[in-house]
């Protein structure tokens, strides 16, 4: 056999394609337990007979008929790679069967990878492996990705993957053949529905399945608060403990004011760093990022995972299918929407598993408004949490409503129709404490590496500026729209300009200026509603192009604007 | 031969034999690909009020299926 140079993974949607490419590569693809999760392909390495090719994790598709833009994306790869990993779900054989047999009539060496297949052994299902191999005329390797069972004899056997000439069949004979096959190789052993089925389908259920939703939501909104809580904590001590003595040392080394205290350290609150209200560089602007929101993004994104790879993400998604559909979208936008309450960045990313533009516009623009990011809410329950849990509460409603209402706005507004929901719904799992750990510790690293930075960047940027009295002028410009409409000091500008860069920054601005609750309610709803930061800027640019974001922004203003006006008036 | 009736009709729990699928060629090979096809046999697991989503049991997977897109679905009862 030739050389190998590419080697394509392909599969049906969630049969843990990204799971087998991660202990293929040792790369750590996102993966969860639910379909469509890789919406680009992502490509690694992998040692094939002691040579290094490329391993490419190919969207999930159930055939290859070029119908969605999955299986056109399928179809074009299948030209450049030598030899195709076909994964197939052990526990669901029949409809798997579909893609590989299309893959036997492509030009190209195959080799089966039965996933999933510790599953298949727990639900009574036995396949007959070298009876399968016989039939389909390929290696077929029984696998377990997330236990890592059978992926070195996957690998082993790579260069046996044979192209079987098979004639092109018609849609019919490949049902036939494929009913025969699994007639011949599998044999299912009747057993009584476990715990997690008869859960999975009380969990589907309307009169059922609406009350654990809600139980559900309050549950993980009370832990993740709880984690974060408890975290805050503990990073605090540790910040006053270790950093404050060598902050103190170089405040004084600077000469406890000036241009570079100012800016590094920041104001002195009655002699002391306080690092919340200081505002210095090394500071304020490593207490925010590192005491205040890490602790509830690790808190969050570790609830986050255990609901994505348990599987009860798509279930929301048909409970919600409804209310979804009144806002021009179906179900499966609550998934990017759940996304954006980490951080609106992947959220909006999401939003590409959507069938049509009409519906990404939608749910990116309705994100970036009405979903708060992690970060900024860490910062909202810390700054408002003191003035009372109402005032969270109102600053919760007001973006939900926003959310509806904007919606609802857009559904009427634009031409066009929602598509229907369909959606395939994978049985609940437990989570594998190794996938769950890679995963949340790659959302973290991901955190660390690229908001911090900016923080820092953003913080050193206000404090020039703030330095030469550049704000002044812009306070004085937008002072109106701040006084009259919103009831602010005209001073806020500041902290919702510096939104733009960071909401959790903009927030801690905000608590400097000494505001009463109501006036901190306006104003974080505001910032919450208003510019998007930076990094969502962008990728709203990309997703959705540059004339549909700036459609977007606007919408953003305008929604700020009212909102803000309302709240100052009615409160 | 049983009576032919669109899946949203049937009662939650009841199981049917698919005998058509209504709908132009893109609806038909979508559903086809996800094992929706004449002559297999869908279990209905849950139905929501108001031409709400409905989940059918296909073989060993659960799908969720907008009320549109299910009523083009036509079963008959099995016996």
């Amino acid at each position: 056999m030739n050389r190998i140079e590419k080697v394509l993974l392909m599969g049906n949607p969630n049969v843990g394609k990204s799971v087998v490419f991660s202990r293929l590569t040792g790369i750590h693809a996102v993966s969860s337990n639910y379909p469509g999760t890789t919406v680009d392909f992502s490509q690694g390495t992998v040692q094939v007979n002691g040579q290094n090719a490329t391993l490419i994790d190919v969207p999930g598709t159930y055939g290859l008929e070029a119908t969605c833009k999955a299986e056109q994306i399928a179809n074009t790869m299948l030209d450049e790679g030598d030899v195709v990993v076909n994964v197939v779900d052990a526990t669901n054989l029949e409809r798997n069967l579909h893609l590989t047999l299309h893959l036997l009539e492509q030009n190209i060496p195959l080799i089966v990878a039965l996933n999933i297949w510790d599953e298949a052994k727990h639900k009574g299902i036995e396949i007959d492996v070298a009876k399968l191999e016989e039939l389909l005329g390929v290696p077929v390797v029984p696998t377990a990705a997330v236990t890592g069972e059978g992926i070195k004899e996957l690998v082993s056997r790579i260069p046996e993957a044979r192209n079987v000439p098979s004639p092109r069949r018609s849609e019919e004979q490949r049902w036939q053949e494929m009913g025969r096959i699994v007639e011949a190789v599998q044999s299912v052993e009747h057993r009584h529905h476990t715990v997690l089925e008869v859960l999975g389908d009380i969990s589907v259920k309307p009169l059922s399945g609406l009350p654990i939703a809600a139980m559900v939501m309050v549950a993980a909104f009370a832990v993740i608060r709880f984690i974060g809580e408890t975290l805050v904590g503990w990073f605090e001590g540790a910040f006053e403990g270790l950093w404050t003595p060598l902050m103190m040392r170089l405040s004084g080394a600077l000469g406890a004011s000036g241009f570079l205290h100012d800016i590094f350290i920041g104001e002195l609150i009655e002699g002391e760093i306080d690092f919340v209200q200081s505002f210095g560089v090394l500071t304020t602007g490593l207490f925010v990022p590192l005491a205040m929101v890490l602790p509830y993004v690790f808190s969050f994104y570790l609830i986050l995972g255990v609901l994505e790879d348990f599987g009860y993400l798509p279930r929301l998604a048909v409970l919600l299918d409804k209310l979804m559909h009144r806002m021009g979208l179906h179900g499966w936008a609550i998934i990017p929407t759940l996304l954006g309450l980490g951080c609106n960045v992947p959220g909006i990313m999401a939003v590409r598993i959507l069938e049509n533009r009409r519906e990404r516009f939608i749910a990116a623009t309705i994100i970036s408004i009405g979903v708060p990011c992690a970060a900024l809410q860490a910062m909202v329950l810390d700054q408002l949490g003191d003035h009372g849990a109402m005032y969270v509460g109102i600053v919760y409603v007001t973006l939900f409503l926003a959310w509806v209402a904007l919606g609802r706005i857009l559904d009427a507004v634009l031409k066009g129709e929602s598509p229907e929901l369909l959606m395939e719904i994978p049985p609940y799992r437990l989570p594998a404490v190794r996938t769950l750990g890679l995963k949340l510790w790659r959302r973290m690293r991901g955190f660390l590496k690229e908001a911090v930075p900016i923080v820092l960047l953003g913080m050193l940027v206000v404090n020039v500026l703030h330095y030469v009295h550049v704000f002044d002028y812009i306070a004085d410009f937008t002072a109106p729209v701040m006084t009259r409409l919103f009831g602010l000091p005209k001073e806020a500008i500041v902290a919702i300009v510096l939104g733009f860069l960071r909401k959790d920054v903009g927030v801690g601005m905000l608590g400097t200026l000494g505001l009463s609750a109501k006036q901190m309610v306006v104003s974080v709803t505001v910032l919450a509603m208003s510019f998007p930061c930076i990094a969502t800027f962008v990728i709203l640019a990309k997703e959705l192009g540059v004339r549909d974001m700036l459609k977007s922004v606007i919408i953003m203003l305008a929604a700020a604007l009212a909102a803000g006006t309302t709240l100052n008036f009615i409160l | 031969m049983g009576e032919r009736i669109p899946v949203t009709d049937v009662p939650v729990g009841a199981s049917v034999r698919v005998v058509e699928v209504l709908g132009g060629h893109g609806m038909r090979s979508r559903l086809h690909s996800i094992g929706i096809r004449p002559g297999i046999v869908v279990t209905k697991v849950s139905g929501f009020p108001g031409h709400g989503p409905v989940v059918l049991q296909v073989g060993g997977t659960q799908t969720a299926l907008g009320f549109g897109v299910c009523s083009r679905i036509i079963g008959e009862a099995t016996l």
